[in-house]
């Protein structure tokens, strides 16, 4: 009974977030532009730089000499990535700014379910935003995927999503509690953009941030996922190891700080705005 | 001056947030680090010689930070209308505003005067950036070459975003298609790539936007050029001044005079 | 001279951008209003919700362009000489957010000097003074966003004051204000009337606040004036006739249809069915007006004669009260 309740919950969560997503429909155009500028950019860097299609520079680097399928497989982890970093905080933080957020904590509901119900939507909507990419992509750029080779990159890339939702996590239960939430999302943002590898390997930055990024759940995954689509599992088993690795660390501080949202929510009450 | 109170207030506003003018800053590099980043693991290294035939300028980080220094700068003046009144909208200020002796245009140029020198100031810490982790050779005749241009630019720039004011009055919300408009500046007026690699049609296109003069010129400068040797873009600079002040104010008189009519307000 | 002349004034808004070549429908908000103000006057502008009041300050302080009639203040017209008015008037508008937040009072004032034209000179004694004026100079450096509402309407009324404007316009000052705060404000704007001798327009919906607080008050009703008079006179209105509040049980509006009386209500204790209807009944009418009321079901509970007050005028006038 009570697990058809919670579940009832979720529901009305999800199909909440889902409308007011779907009353943003411009932003929903200038999103799905985004895509086209991050990879219709590459291409044309690529073109205006080399004149052609392969570079044998990443090839060296990476195993992928076209750079375009680099890019793309790229953008659609930061597409991940973005959706629960920036996507679900502020989510989150406008719905502590218009006030309704305390109304949804303050129902009998479990507090999981409410950031539950928020992150099932964003995980179907970045997957009818790939559908809509990559024919698309496949169209307009000459994108070359190989379907069984891109089916093998979709439980590696779940497999991150769960380190980013973890992150994601954390960083909404923190950032409840700062005077200005602004800035630090944004600079947040901007990790998981210059962090994540999705338009170069992470090889060509300076060591210590090689090593934040190798810390953060966005250039694992990016890794594994094209390692995966280029030569398969057997040959991607370090990768995939270090992954199982990361998203299990990040799950759990997710679960950490949400406890600890939780608690605080009771001694020091949400802001009012 | 009541010029200078609408930019010292602005500046007040934003400088008074020291984490908002980081996150400024570290979005403006993180951006650029993307492209030019990507453009290195392509070539295996910095030089492109193609680069070097179509545009003159062979190493890509000087071509890639000049390009996006002017483009951030090129479309400050129209974020200041499109989220600046939005703001003042939001926070029920742009009556209040409107209400003082001051004229509307001197109120609206004020406010883009200082979104285009905050604006400035990160660049200057996004290009003295670049210049130090791209190790760029610079000199400073270089940099004094470029003052006069970059000032030419500023007029043209303010001149286009003038475009948007009237239609942020009048329209209220344009955030999204505005954000559309400034990515695709970036395809056309070849900030990042040579605009060679571009249909015909689009390069046509591109010569009407005082970008695409402003940042051929400056890169012109960045190799040696004279003012001589770049006076093509020079003359086109001046004259999209001349257009864009003319129609952008003829556009805002007309939607003023809408607005009028429907109240300022109405959020 | 008046301050304020206001003859046949309408405005319509167009339900959308009124582009080239596009049909719009046009609402109609404010439907032909004239009055005059008087230098040194304290005019309100008394009506519910709606009925055009912001409307017509809008226009009033040259924010919105009327669709016909014409304006003058202080001699100037308000199409043509808009600079020349707005030099010598200022407003409250309506709401909370009418000042930076990120502000602080000291810098707020700073900047509308500045845009209103303030000497140099002058700027820094003047803004103390009004700081002071208000009271709120021990914190002029806090950021606004720190103020309470009372303290963020003070520091509009500061602004307001800042060119020392020979007319003052004010949209529902103490709306939302906590009931200390409204005395405050309502004591200050008589004074600036009776001490420095300003021209004030206000308007308000709520009937006490102008009663006591204006010389003359026009009552507006959907973007019509229905009566322009002193608060005395207005109330001569309803003199004569007798006010009476009627409490009923089992009420019901339906079975009224034909009710030849302008009877409003005015209480609904919802709980425990009793509605308080209130109206101008005569002597002869009282025993008619129960009996209908008992044949449609209705219980009388009391009947009690009151003091007429500017809500008995509206009462009368328009067989509804301010609040509905």
């Amino acid at each position: 009974m009570a697990a058809t309740e919670e579940l009832r919950a979720l529901y009305g969560v999800a199909t909440k977030s889902w409308r007011i997503f779907l009353s943003y429909k411009l932003w929903m155009v200038s999103d799905i532009m985004l895509g086209f500028f991050f990879v219709g950019q590459a291409l044309l860097i690529g073109i205006g730089l080399t004149g052609q299609r392969n570079s044998p520079a990443l090839q060296q680097m990476t195993g992928y000499s076209d750079y375009l399928t680099f890019a793309v497989l790229g953008f659609m982890v930061l597409g991940f990535g973005l959706t629960f970093m920036s996507g679900f905080v502020w989510s989150v933080v406008d719905e502590l700014y218009a006030g309704t957020l305390e109304y949804s904590f303050a129902a009998p509901m479990r507090r999981i379910t409410f950031f539950l119900g928020n992150v099932l939507v964003r995980i179907f909507l970045s997957f009818v935003y790939m559908a809509v990419y990559i024919p698309l992509f496949v169209l307009m750029f000459g994108v070359h995927i190989d379907p069984v080779g891109f089916f093998k990159g979709i439980p590696v890339l779940l497999l991150g999503t769960v380190g980013m939702i973890g992150l994601g996590m954390t960083a909404a239960g923190v950032v409840l509690y700062l005077k200005d939430p602004g800035p630090f999302i944004n600079i947040l943002e901007m990790l998981v953009f210059a962090l994540s590898g999705a338009m170069y390997p992470i090889k060509i930055l300076p060591k210590p941030l090689q090593l934040l990024a190798k810390a953060m759940p966005y250039a694992p995954t990016s890794e594994a996922v094209r390692k995966v689509v280029a030569f398969g599992y057997l040959n991607s088993i370090n990768e995939i190891t270090y992954l199982v690795f990361i998203s299990t660390l990040y799950a759990l501080l997710g679960y950490l700080a949400y406890k600890w949202s939780e608690k605080q929510a009771r001694i020091v009450g949400l802001k009012s705005y | 001056m009541p010029l200078i109170a609408i930019i010292e207030k602005e500046l007040r506003m934003f400088f008074r947030y020291p984490l908002r003018v980081f996150s400024a800053v570290l979005v403006g590099i993180v951006f650029l680090l993307q492209f030019v980043f990507f453009g290195q693991a392509v070539l295996g290294g910095r030089y492109s010689p193609l680069l070097a035939s179509s545009t003159g300028i062979g190493d890509y980080p000087t071509y890639a930070l000049v390009g996006y220094v002017l483009w951030w700068l090129s479309v400050s003046p129209m974020e200041a209308y499109v989220w600046g009144i939005r703001r003042e909208l939001q926070r029920g200020t742009f009556e209040t505003n409107i209400a003082a002796p001051i004229r509307i245009t001197e109120l609206l140029l004020g406010l883009a005067l200082s979104w285009l020198i905050m604006d400035s100031v990160l660049m200057m810490i996004v290009f003295a950036f670049g210049i130090l982790i791209f190790g760029i050779s610079l000199t400073f005749s270089i940099l004094l070459k470029s003052l006069p241009i970059l000032l030419l630019s500023f007029l043209a720039f303010l001149g286009f975003g003038f475009i948007f004011a009237g239609l942020v009055m009048m329209l209220k919300h344009i955030g999204p298609f505005a954000q559309i408009f400034e990515f695709a500046m970036l395809f056309f007026s070849g900030v990042f790539f040579p605009l060679n690699v571009m249909p015909k049609a689009i390069i046509e296109f591109s010569k009407i936007l005082p970008l695409t003069h402003s940042v051929t010129a400056i890169r012109g400068i960045f190799v040696g050029k004279t003012y001589a040797e770049i006076a093509p873009s020079i003359t086109w600079l001046l004259l999209l001044v001349l257009v864009y002040w003319l129609v952008g104010y003829i556009l805002f008189r007309w939607a003023e005079r809408i607005t009028r009519v429907m109240g300022y307000g109405g959020y | 001279m008046y301050a304020i002349e206001v003859s046949e004034l309408r405005k319509s808004y167009p339900k959308k951008i009124p582009l080239p070549f596009r049909k719009v429908e046009w609402i109609e908000a404010v439907k032909g209003i004239s009055f005059k103000v008087k230098k040194g006057e304290l005019f309100g502008l008394l009506g519910p919700n709606g009925a055009g009041k912001t409307t017509t300050i809008k226009i009033l302080t040259t924010l919105l362009e009327p669709s016909g009639g014409t304006a003058k203040i202080l001699g100037f017209d308000i199409r043509k000489d808009a600079r020349e008015i707005r030099k010598r008037i200022n407003l409250v508008a309506e709401g909370e957010r009418t000042l930076y937040w990120r502000l602080s009072a000291y810098e707020n004032l700073k900047y509308f000097a500045r845009i209103y034209y303030i000497p140099k000179s002058e700027e820094n004694e003047r803004i103390e003074g009004l700081l002071k004026l208000v009271g709120l100079w021990e914190r002029k450096d806090d950021l606004v966003m720190n103020y309470s509402r009372g303290m963020k309407q003070r520091l509009a009324i500061a602004k307001a004051l800042i060119n020392d404007p020979e007319v003052l316009f004010l949209d529902e000052p103490t709306l939302g204000l906590d009931v200390q705060s409204a005395i405050f404000v309502r004591e200050f704007i008589r004074k600036l009337v009776d001490e420095q001798k300003k021209t004030v327009l206000l308007t308000t919906h709520y009937m006490a606040e102008a009663e006591e607080l204006c010389d003359r008050i026009a009552i507006i009703d959907h973007g019509k004036i229905i009566a322009l008079d002193t608060p005395e006179g207005l109330k001569k209105l309803v003199k004569g006739e007798d006010v009476v509040e009627i409490r009923v049980r089992d009420f019901s509006v339906q079975k009224l249809k034909n009710f030849p009386w302008k009877l409003a209500i005015v209480r609904e204790d919802v709980e425990r069915g009793i509605t308080t209807l209130r109206g101008q009944i005569t002597e002869e009418d009282l025993p008619k007006v129960v009996e209908l009321l008992v044949k449609s079901g209705a219980r009388i509970l009391s009947v009690e004669q009151k003091e007429p007050t500017l809500e008995d005028v509206f009462i009368k006038l328009t067989g509804r009260t301010l609040r509905d």
